[in-house]
């Protein structure tokens, strides 16, 4: 995993960019959906007394293949999943979301960059924020 | 936030060769994400070989899109690399995918056609263009869309949302250009233009283009809808009033029937030709309009008129000259001259009639008789005798007050509530087209701001004419030739003067006592007597009471006042008989006062004149004649002024002037002293103030008074005078000499100075009446003053 920290505020560059298929997706035509070529994983976004945690559901996705970019206000995870199936298979139906992928989440407040830890563990990626301490400030 | 723009665009790696996936009817731009059907089984293969892999595809337009399967020739050269996000195999063994597309593609060669196609590619990204044309276009672009997505409602809300959000204007381009129904070759055009401005651009004619047709077309649409409703609705509208006419009992049969009623009755009505077409024309209207348009009403109100009009129906008789004579004589007393020429106008049409010429062009245009005289005298009564005479119907109206042509002459059919004129009204009221047609107070026409009605009524009047006229309503000529005009006016005065033109006057000026005693007798007092239930033997009323009737309690030329007078004679015996307090009453002239009151008129004259400086004159009016009392005075003033009042005009007034001059010139010969003006005012008023008075017949009498007021010698109180003056002091003929002398006669006069020229009138007199009164007729005014003036008192 690689960590970049960014010092300004992340702003939402795209909205929309989810591509949401609701539905059974072949009712409606023309169905007319703009995306991004990334996918976007799911993640909850909760809060402990001294921490957001940011939990994102990757599996099949090595460590390694994983960036995620800390800002002022926002976590942004990037990276991509390669598809390995064996040779002589047939699909019968594809869901999974394979390529490059990228989350981005907004936090409530502002935290202490530095001390943002992030586990990879059971197909989850866990990352750390902890809150800044007013007090010793 | 710029930072995180470079990274977006970058980090997608395409293989130099992709399997090309050839489609129909559908081009997918990049940033797409569209849903695809694969059923061939090359592509299927494709498909289920990709799908082991990267799950990268080129999606690309099949140029041909009959071909199948497609070959190299068949495609496009541009296309979309694109990612297969979602699969599902049904049971057919097609695949349905949904694919997204990534980035623009240009075919190199195909390096593998079998099984299916593989192609090396060249990225052909669209550059990221900014600045403020691209701004300003991608802004018509969103606006434009959002007014077409207004019209197309089976295009989800959202999709304009996300148009608003997107920020590059690439974006826009795809998501518009995809949205868009348009052909699948102006998409792939769409898709090769390199510069996102010129897509851009394009993208605003086709949706300016697509706007224009949808709104003509909803425009089209909505016409056409609206016509349809409005036809709908009234078809159903006109279902059920049938239904309910049906119900009612008055049916299309009952619509029918009335039309031929209608048509019956025209058959039976003997129109002239030209009525007959126009009411043929108006009944064909008719029969065409539904019953419960007001148009319907209109024509049937219309054609109502024309079938009760009496267009050839006639009832004259013969006219015997004996029975005329003996009709005119029971309704009327006297009238001696007014009926002479009754019955040489009825002469002269039977002579014409016998002799079959009575084409009216042949013949100068025969006068219509007008009756001249103050009210109560008969006139109206004359009419309807002339009509009891000739054996015809008597049909009147009045024109009091008719200020508007459109009385005469009828409205015309566009109006609401349009009628005929009066003439036409009258003449169906008297279902004759020849009756004898009174034309009352010819006199009191208006003239309003709607025309003259007086011009209106030459055409109904002259002869020359009258045939073929043409009330605007009918819009049709009735022949008015055989109607027998007569109108009836208290003076001539006031009548237009082309009216009067056609008009023969005859002139009815009121009765003498002694006539009015006769009137009374023969007439009123058996009409009386019917009109309260008396028998002729239950009151008899002696000749000294019905002249003290007319002394006391009536003052009138006429005999209406007289007339009402013995009305309420009858109606007190009536009481006094009904209570069965008597039998019968013989009314002598002692008790005429215990019936009908004190009396409220008296003999006046004697008293009037006491003192120098007052004469009696004669006044004529439209309603008779009266006693005009002048008085002069003369006194002390430093300014010789000549002061008139009594509501005199101007002939009056220089009458006055003349007067005194006359006296001043000739006050030697009047045996005045020359110097008696001298420093003196004089006044001369002519009680009753309140009325205005004009004429130059006062001047005899102004010049008495004047004479008396110097001389000192008052005027004898039981003479009267009339007569004009000149300078020179002879005298001029007046008019109105009959009303005159009968004022002068009720009023107690017994010498008359009238003059010379005069004389002749006095024939209309009736001869008791002449017995009664003396005449000097005089020539100068030197005659008058030797006549008129007591003996001078003597003076202490």
């Amino acid at each position: 995993m690689r960590y970049r920290r960014i010092s300004y505020r992340f702003s939402e560059v795209m909205t929309g960019t989810r591509v949401r298929l609701l539905g059974d997706p072949w009712a409606v035509l023309p169905r007319m959906v703009i995306a991004r070529p990334q996918w976007r994983p799911a993640a909850d976004l909760y809060e402990m007394p001294d921490a957001f945690i940011v939990k994102v559901e990757l599996p099949g996705v090595s460590e390694d293949q994983i960036d995620i970019t800390v800002y002022e206000d926002a976590l942004v995870v990037e990276g991509a999943r390669h598809c390995e199936s064996p040779g002589n298979a047939r699909y019968h139906g594809a869901e999974i979301r394979y390529g490059p992928f990228r989350l981005e989440v907004a936090l409530p407040s502002a935290i202490d960059r530095d001390r943002v830890t992030a586990r990879y563990e059971g197909g989850f990626l866990c990352a750390s924020l902890p809150k800044i301490d007013r007090s010793r400030l | 936030m710029t930072a995180e723009r470079s990274d977006e665009d970058v980090e997608l790696t395409l293989p130099n060769a992709l399997p090309i996936l050839p489609v129909r009817g559908m081009v997918l731009f990049p940033m797409a994400v569209a849903p695809v059907l694969v059923g061939q089984s090359r592509s299927i293969q494709l498909i289920d070989d990709v799908m082991k892999g990267n799950r990268l595809i080129a999606v690309v337009c099949q140029k041909n899109p009959q071909a199948a399967p497609a070959g190299p020739d068949d495609l496009y050269r541009v296309g979309t690399a694109a990612m297969i996000l979602q699969l599902r195999r049904s049971g057919d063994g097609t695949i349905q995918l949904i694919i997204q597309g990534l980035e623009r593609v240009r075919i190199r060669d195909f390096s593998q056609t079998d099984p299916y196609l593989i192609a090396t590619i060249d990225r052909a990204k669209e550059p990221d263009e900014t600045g403020i044309e691209i701004e300003a276009v991608g802004r018509s672009v969103r606006d434009l869309f959002r007014r077409f997505l207004s019209m197309m409602p089976d295009i989800p809300d959202e999709v304009g949302r996300a148009v608003e959000l997107l920020e590059d204007v690439r974006q826009v381009a795809a998501l518009v250009a995809s949205a868009l129904p348009i052909e699948t070759a102006v998409k792939q055009e769409l898709l090769e233009l390199d510069s996102v401005g010129t897509k851009l651009r394009r993208l605003v004619d086709i949706l300016q283009h697509e706007i224009a047709v949808r709104e003509l077309g909803k425009k089209i649409a909505t016409e056409t809808e609206e016509t349809m409703t409005k036809a709908q609705r009234e078809f159903y509208l006109r279902e059920q009033m049938r239904a309910i006419q049906k119900e009612l009992g008055e049916g299309e049969d009952g619509e029918r029937g009335g039309a031929r009623e209608l048509r019956e009755q025209l058959d039976r009505a003997n129109l002239p030709t030209e009525a007959r077409r126009e009411a043929e024309r108006e009944l064909a209207r008719l029969e065409r309009t539904p019953a419960a348009s007001p148009e319907h009403g209109m024509i049937r109100t219309y054609l109502e008129w024309m079938v009760n009009l009496p267009w050839n129906r006639v009832t004259g008789e013969t006219i015997d000259g004996d029975r005329a004579r003996k009709v005119l004589d029971e309704d009327h007393h006297d009238l001696e001259k007014i009926k002479d020429r009754i019955l040489e106008y009825l002469s002269v049409r039977k002579l014409r009639h016998e002799r079959g010429l009575e084409k009216p062009e042949e013949v100068p245009h025969e006068p219509i008789l007008c009756f001249i005289g103050p009210p109560g005298v008969g006139k109206t009564s004359l009419g309807q005798s002339i009509a009891r005479a000739m054996g015809r119907r008597f049909v009147r109206i009045s024109l009091g007050g008719v200020h508007d042509e459109a009385e005469i002459r009828g409205h015309r059919r566009t109006y609401i509530g349009a009628m005929p004129g009066r003439i036409i009204q009258a003449l169906r009221r008297g279902e004759t087209a020849d009756p004898v047609f009174m034309l009352d107070e010819v006199d009191k026409l208006g003239v309003g701001i709607h025309g003259d009605p007086a011009a209106a009524l030459l055409e109904v009047l002259d002869p020359a004419q009258n045939m073929t006229f043409v009330d605007t309503y009918l819009n049709v000529a009735f022949d008015l030739s055989r109607v027998l005009f007569i109108c009836t006016a208290n003076t001539e005065t006031t009548i237009p003067p082309p009216l009067l033109d056609r008009m023969e006057i005859l002139r009815l000026s009121g009765y003498t006592e002694e006539e009015k005693l006769q009137i009374a007798r023969r007439f009123l007092l058996a009409r009386q007597l019917g009109a309260h239930g008396l028998r002729e033997d239950e009151l008899t009323v002696n000749d000294a009471a019905i002249r003290g009737v007319i002394r006391g309690y009536t003052r009138e030329a006429g005999v209406r006042n007289l007339d009402r007078a013995l009305a309420t004679l009858c109606r007190k015996v009536a009481r006094e008989i009904a209570e069965h307090r008597r039998d019968r009453v013989a009314v002598e002239a002692d008790v005429v006062e215990t019936f009908l009151g004190p009396p409220k008129h008296f003999s006046e004259t004697a008293e009037r004149i006491d003192r120098p400086g007052v004469a009696t004159g004669l006044a004529w009016t439209p309603t008779g004649g009266e006693l005009l009392f002048i008085e002069a005075a003369v006194y002390p003033g430093k300014q010789n002024r000549l002061i008139l009042t009594g509501s005199l005009g101007d002939v009056m007034r220089e009458s006055a002037q003349a007067a005194l001059s006359f006296v001043r010139s000739r006050a030697e010969s009047l045996g005045v002293d020359p110097t008696a003006f001298d420093d003196k005012d004089v006044h001369i008023h002519v009680p009753s103030g309140a009325i205005p008075k004009d004429g130059p017949s006062a001047g005899v009498t102004m010049t008495t008074a004047l004479a008396s007021a110097v001389t000192g010698r008052p005027v004898r109180a039981d003479l009267a005078m009339t007569g004009e003056i000149t300078l020179r002091g002879k005298i001029l003929p007046v008019g109105g000499i009959k009303e005159k002398v009968l004022a002068a006669h009720r009023a107690g006069i017994h010498t008359i100075i009238l003059p010379k020229g005069n004389v002749r009138d006095l024939d209309e007199i009736p001869e008791s009446l002449r017995r009664e009164l003396e005449f000097v007729p005089v020539d100068t005014m030197a005659e008058v003053i030797q006549r008129a003036l007591e003996p001078a008192r003597m003076t202490v």
